[in-house]
């Protein structure tokens, strides 16, 4: 549409009230995340009673007849769902130019194995610089690939718990036992994954306190890029045109910016 | 049963035993079943079938008959000459011994029908089986009451007897398979539980016409009242028992509602839904005037606590509403209706139950509501639909004369980058707010509307009952009643600075020809004079007698949409309030309010949806050059050709005032056009499909008798 | 003791005697006793009325016989100075009911009173009424069916006379009958032929309940035959035959007075309290080293889906009887057990239509998981060891970032405003 949107969206740079941010996510992959964390948020709590039925909390939850079977229908619909945006999910990586850019840059690398130890030993004093991402640094990338080895156990063994006599003709039901195992225990691991690790990452880090908004607007500030995203933010310096590169380095307060890869 | 086992029986027995049982007892028995005790002894009879004539030597002498001899029964077969025999002996003839019992069997339907020569009535045998006969109190017996009904089913549940005889009721056993009866036989396992001939008789059994027949329709009560006493007792004084009891057919009996085999309990669900049913099949007006309010509709969408025949009326003790044992008697009236509604008010009971909003004499308030909303609801459809259609056939003539500008046109106002606000973000927000409230209002009231169609019930069902359905319509309510005190406030709050500022140019002071200036000023939405003109010079343009009229901010009917909201939400909003909450206000205003609130709501409530599932959908949609969806509301913002094309009015006035560049937008709304988009559509396609329900269903009902 | 007759041939004679002989005669002699006793107002000395109605008795089943009063009342027989001063003695009604009356001697009403001539338990005239008596199948009689549980609870419901003798019971319980499915259908339904107080105690003679308990399962056989039947064919019903006092009898699963059909949510053999029914015996540590019963059955079951879904609600889901069903419950090893090896894919069947053999392969009442299912134990530990080592490490990371990035910025804080630290 409009000339000037498509230099600023191949830097994935946006421009709101005057000032430029990176566009960290795009619209579709926003409203991806918020159905994955809607049906996240749905089947945990609509599954988690189940782990928990003694306590207080879980009995107040279903004091009307029917509730249960409500409970039931509405975790079934909800792994529909998960279900769903996996698949699209899949497709998007594989055939959406956006999408198969950014599934390139969650590929691991011996890099991923080397960071955490880095980060340590910056934070215990022993380096004077945090190591330097690339566009998703290592702890994105574990999130990813739980979420993603996370979804697919869930949604094999919630399968075959949601089908037993179909499952039962494949194996033994003792089977399906070690299988409801597997379905309850991946539940807490998945949830206190997301309690402690992304709630912390995203919530209660100091640094993003109380909330990281990218998952809502797609914007990250291009300060907050640079520091975190080193690589990504080099890169994407290297590329930018006069024009643009010069706003960057006035923004950023910054004039020597991009200079020393020159 | 027992009576037949009286002493004298016993003491023939007990002689015949002690005469004949010892010489022929065992020892004759022993030469019959030297032949008759092999398993696989059968001959072929005339028509060539296989005939097994083998007796069960262990389950003959543990039946009834075990000490007999065979003779005694079989007293026509010649021992010597039996072997090979061409004719087979004589049929047992059991009367023999149970003379009494014979006797009533042959005045009984069956009896009669054997004399007459009828082969496919059961006799004896046919019921007690042959040699593996037992006393009805034993479990083995196939007329013991737990196996009586597998028994009469080899007949009345036979498809081809049925078939040829046509039996008054050919699901008889399924259905009592059913009931509450059957639960007792079958599930409890209790012996006191009755068995089909606990109603119809054994031996003496008649069939129902028969006035002597325990199910004959005058008895009935009496035959149910054998185990149901207390219920007999009430029955009898009720205005339904005084009827029958004076042979007045038009009285109901207790099959008439309680069905005679599938007898459910009237504890449940199930019964509550068919017992208006039930009583409609005699007060058939009166069903329909039920069917006409809340409780009639809700129950038939399926509504377990709302008030059936019986809750009002009572059940067996049903009297005349003159007698004061009535419940719906003037002096417990109160009492009947504060059963479920507890706060409820004397005037509360003024609530017309089955109200007939045709009858003008008995009714004049609500006849008169009716009129109105009537005249209202065909007078806005009459005219926005020829308004709507003169349009329609004026742009597809355009359309049809001249398709590329058109398109050409439509093009240019989509891709146009000038664009200019026209709707703030809080008027977008309310809009999204007053969709969502609006179309959940509409799933979930017009099922009650239309409670009679299928759609109406599937849409119930989906929102889980009717109960649910109507929290989430007060819910939405909510919603349309904050936004609605808010955009209030919001006007109030922008006029109440102002009106300092309104003052006469030529005095300098208020006046009211100032306040009047302010309030038809060009960007305000209430009607002026210019509105009429711009709908004359529309019309003139429908005919192709003028220009297309240069429409200023906001046009004619845009002004009519925005007060019919108003009005709507004032009115559907206060008869809302009063169904909400009858009994708060019946503290002060009369019964009939709330009939008068319930036809308001309904007809107005249907005026709105059917408005804008039309004719608003029309404007923003259909309209060629909107098709498939305007999205100005969701985006806020109108290009610069678009403007010149639709309100050259404004443009001009904007044009002149300077004020255009203020009102230049920028462009954050792409990331959000295709959820705007799916939410609008939607919105759009679920009233698509009311409207086309609500037609359908219309004209359904306008067809049929 | 006044000469008894025995009770059939009573009633022909009595009827016999009033034609021939007397009337005239009753009809004056009545009449003489009305004079005085037909007056409402007519009290004793101690303030006691004396009033008989003379209508309500003809009305009733002596007075529809023409019995006169010295009929009943002997001691008045030959008395010919009117009025009468003193008492009257207690009316023997053995002189002609003979069998209800020795049958009432030897039941828990009758045996205190032949015993130490304790009056204070019923007697005839506490449930049948005195002057005007009403025969048994008459609505409006307090020993009609519907109305006997009404006379019993007079005093059997009544609080204040619970202590007051042994063997009186709770009220509380009896009156919980009125609310039973039986109550209900006496009183709801208007069924007679549901069992009333009468039905299960015996009218003249009520049993203690010492002897009553061994009986209960016939007795309640009487009306639900089958279900009798059905009971005795299990495994509970057998050793029931054979004496054996720890098995459970009818009222040990359904209740007492307070029986109501499975369906209500209240029952004690609804789905909801079924678990808890059948573990008072089989979780029961004496009962089950005796017979040999595994224990940790409710708690297996209360672990598996069926048991969480249950006690959270959802009724459809297998409770105890699914599987093992309920009057005749079988062991496994009984080839007609529905948990009979062979048969439990079919009883599976019936709640998960198709379910194949492999269906019930694998212990059900998993106790032990180390042992039962070691494929589930292993996965169990391996997880709740990643789980902790993961969130161990996720924590330790954290904390060390938190600390970190605090000394960062304070260390920040210094580098711009060097003399805050120091002052």
């Amino acid at each position: 549409m409009s000339e000037a949107r498509t230099p600023l969206e191949a830097f994935r740079l946006v421009e709101h009230e005057g000032r430029l941010y990176h566009l960290r996510f795009s619209t579709v992959q926003r409203v991806q995340h918020i159905i994955l964390f809607v049906c996240f948020f749905l089947l945990i709590a609509t599954g988690m009673p189940l782990l928990f039925s003694e306590t207080w909390l879980v009995r107040k939850m279903f004091w009307f007849e029917g509730s249960f079977t409500i409970r039931g229908i509405i975790h079934r619909a909800a792994a529909v769902g998960l279900f769903c945006i996996s698949v699209y999910h899949v497709f998007y990586c594989l055939f959406s130019t956006r999408g198969h850019q950014d599934l390139r840059q969650m590929i691991l690398s011996k890099k991923d194995l080397v960071d955490p130890l880095l980060i340590l030993l910056y934070n215990l004093g022993r380096r004077p610089e945090p190591p330097r991402y690339g566009r998703f640094n290592f702890i994105e990338k574990f999130e990813y690939y739980a979420v993603v080895w996370g979804s697919g156990v869930m949604l094999a063994t919630g399968a075959a718990l949601w089908f037993p006599v179909q499952a039962t003709m494949l194996f033994p039901r003792w089977v399906l036992d070690i299988i409801r195992v597997i379905h309850g225990f991946e539940a807490i691991l998945a949830f206190l994954a997301i309690i402690i690790w992304h709630m912390y990452n995203v919530h209660l880090n100091p640094e993003v306190f109380p909330m990281s908004k990218v998952w809502l607007n797609g914007r990250m500030d291009l300060e907050f890029f640079s520091h975190h995203h080193r690589l990504e933010f080099d890169r994407l310096v290297d590329n930018l045109p006069a024009g643009l590169l010069e706003r960057v380095r006035s923004q950023l307060n910054d004039p020597e910016l991009g200079k020393r890869t020159e | 049963m027992r009576g037949y086992l009286n002493y004298t029986k016993i003491l023939a027995v007990v002689c015949l035993l002690i005469v004949r049982a010892a010489p022929a007892g065992a020892q004759g028995n022993d030469d019959c079943l030297a032949c008759h005790g092999e398993a696989d002894f059968t001959v072929e009879d005339e028509k060539g079938d296989t005939v097994s004539l083998h007796v069960d030597r262990a389950l003959f002498e543990s039946s009834s008959h075990g000490a007999f001899s065979c003779t005694d029964c079989h007293g026509d077969v010649d021992l010597a000459g039996h072997p090979g025999q061409e004719t087979p002996p004589a049929k047992v003839n059991c009367a023999l011994c149970h003379e009494d019992v014979a006797g009533v069997f042959r005045r009984s339907i069956h009896g009669q029908l054997l004399e007459m020569g009828d082969r496919e009535v059961p006799d004896c045998s046919a019921c007690h089986g042959r040699h593996d006969i037992f006393p009805a109190r034993d479990r083995r017996s196939s007329v013991n009451k737990f196996n009586l009904m597998y028994t009469c089913a080899k007949c009345h549940q036979n498809e081809e007897l049925q078939k040829k005889r046509k039996f008054g009721s050919p699901d008889a056993i399924p259905l009592f398979y059913e009931s509450v009866h059957a639960k007792g036989l079958l599930r409890d396992g209790l012996v006191v539980a009755p068995s089909c001939n606990d109603c119809h008789g054994s031996h003496e059994i008649q069939v129902s016409s028969n006035p002597e027949s325990p199910i004959y329709r005058r008895n009935v009560y009496k035959t149910c009242g054998k185990c149901h006493t207390r219920i007999e007792e009430v029955y009898r004084t009720s205005i339904h028992g005084e009827l029958v009891e004076q042979g007045d057919k038009r009285g109901p009996v207790c099959y008439d509602c309680h069905e005679s085999h599938r007898i459910i309990s009237p504890e449940t669900v199930a019964f509550k839904h068919y017992s208006d049913e039930k009583c409609g099949q005699c007060h058939q007006d009166m069903l329909k005037r039920y069917q006409e309010t809340f409780h009639g509709k809700a129950m038939a969408l399926g509504a377990t606590d709302v008030a059936a025949c019986y809750d009002c009326h009572g059940h067996h003790d049903i009297v005349r509403t003159s007698d004061p044992r009535s419940y719906i008697h003037p002096d417990n009236r109160l009492a009947t209706c504060s059963r479920c509604h507890e706060n409820a008010t004397p005037k509360f009971t003024g609530f017309i139950t089955h109200a007939n909003y045709f009858d003008r004499r008995s009714y004049p308030q609500l006849f008169y509501t009716f009129i109105l909303m009537t005249s209202l609801l065909v007078g806005v459809f009459a005219f926005f639909g020829l308004h709507t259609l003169l349009w329609i056939i004026r742009s597809t003539a355009l359309f049809l004369r001249d398709s590329k500008a058109f398109r050409h046109a439509k093009i240019r106002v989509r891709k146009d980058e000038l664009v200019y606000r026209r709707f703030n973000p809080l008027e977008r927000f309310f809009h999204i707010l007053l969709i969502i409230s609006f179309t959940t209002l509409a799933l979930t009231g017009l099922p009650l509307k239309f409670f009679y169609a299928d759609w109406a019930r599937v849409l119930i069902k989906l929102f889980g009952g009717v109960q649910n359905a109507g929290y989430l319509h007060r819910f939405a309510a909510l919603i349309l009643f904050v936004v609605f005190v808010i955009h209030v406030v919001n006007l109030a709050k922008g006029f109440i600075p102002r009106l300092k500022t309104i003052k006469d140019p030529a005095s300098g002071k208020f006046s009211l020809k100032a306040l009047a200036a302010y309030f038809f000023r060009p960007d305000s939405l209430i009607p002026g004079w210019r509105d009429v003109r711009d709908f004359w010079d529309h019309q003139k343009w429908f005919f192709g007698r003028g220009a297309k009229p240069k429409f200023d901010r906001w046009t004619y009917w845009e002004k009519f949409d925005y007060f019919a909201v108003f009005w709507g939400v004032a009115i559907i909003g206060l008869s809302g309030l009063i169904m909400w909450f009858p009994a708060f206000f019946t503290f002060f205003l009369p019964g009939w309010v709330i009939n008068v609130a319930q036809i308001t709501h309904s007809d107005e409530a249907l005026l709105a949806a059917g408005f804008i599932f039309t004719f608003h959908f029309f404007n923003v949609h259909f309209r060629i050059e909107k098709f498939p969806m305007d999205t100005v509301i969701f985006s806020g913002k109108i290009s610069l050709a678009e403007l010149k094309e639709e309100r050259a009015g404004w443009l001009e006035r904007l044009e002149l005032q300077d004020r255009l560049d203020r009102l230049k937008a920028g462009d954050e709304w792409e990331g959000w056009r295709p959820i705007a988009r799916t939410f609008g559509f939607i919105a759009f396609g679920v009233g698509l499909l009311l409207a086309g329900s609500i037609f359908v269903v219309m004209v359904l009902r306008l067809l049929s008798p | 003791m006044p000469i008894r007759l025995k009770a059939k041939y009573a009633f022909p004679l009595v009827s016999m005697l009033i034609p021939l002989c007397s009337a005239v005669l009753t009809a004056q002699e009545n009449g003489l006793c009305f004079e005085c006793h037909n007056d409402p107002g007519l009290t004793s000395g101690t303030g006691d009325s004396l009033y008989v109605d003379s209508e309500r008795y003809a009305a009733s089943v002596h007075g529809r016989m023409e019995l006169e009063c010295i009929d009943c009342h002997q001691d008045l027989a030959g008395f010919e100075d009117w009025p009468h001063p003193r008492r009257l003695e207690r009316v023997d009604c053995g002189v002609c009911h003979d069998e209800p009356m020795s049958e009432w001697e030897t039941g828990v009403h009758g045996l205190p009173a032949r015993q130490r001539n304790d009056l204070d338990a019923a007697g005839c005239e506490d449930c049948h009424g005195s002057h005007y008596i009403l025969p048994a199948d008459d609505p409006a009689s307090r020993v009609y069916p519907s109305n006997l549980p009404h006379t019993c609870l007079s005093c059997h419901g009544d609080t204040r006379l619970e202590g007051k003798h042994e063997g009186m019971g709770q009220a509380e319980k009896a009156v919980s009958y009125l609310n039973s499915a039986h109550g209900q259908a006496l009183e709801k339904r208007g069924l007679i032929v549901s069992a009333t107080c009468s039905s299960c105690h015996g009218s003249h003679k009520i049993s203690p309940l010492t002897e009553f308990d061994l009986q209960i399962p016939k007795i309640c056989g009487n009306c639900h035959g089958p279900i009798y039947h059905d009971y005795l064919q299990g495994v509970h019903g057998s050793e029931y035959l054979q004496g054996n006092a720890d098995v459970p009898i009818c009222t040990d699963c359904h209740g007492e007075h307070n029986i109501l059909g499975p369906d209500n949510p209240e029952s004690r053999v609804n789905p909801r309290q079924v678990g808890a029914v059948c573990s008072r015996c089989h979780e029961d540590k004496s009962l089950s080293s005796k017979y040999g019963l595994p224990l940790g059955r409710l708690d297996s079951y209360l672990e598996s889906y069926h048991g969480v879904a249950l006690e959270l609600g959802d009724l459809r889901v297998a409770n105890c009887a699914s599987c093992h069903g309920f009057h005749d419950i079988r062991p496994s090893s009984d080839p007609e057990s529905s948990i009979y090896p062979d048969n439990l894919a079919g009883t599976c069947g019936n709640c998960h239509p198709n379910a194949g053999e492999n269906f019930a392969v694998g212990k059900i009442h998993v106790q032990d998981e180390r042992k039962d299912n070691l494929g589930a134990w292993l996965v169990k530990k391996a997880y709740v060891l990643f789980i902790s080592g993961l969130i161990g490490g996720f924590v330790a990371f954290i904390i060390v970032d938190l600390i970190a990035h605090r000394r960062r910025s304070r260390r920040a804080r210094k580098e711009e405003d060097p003399g805050e630290e120091e002052s």
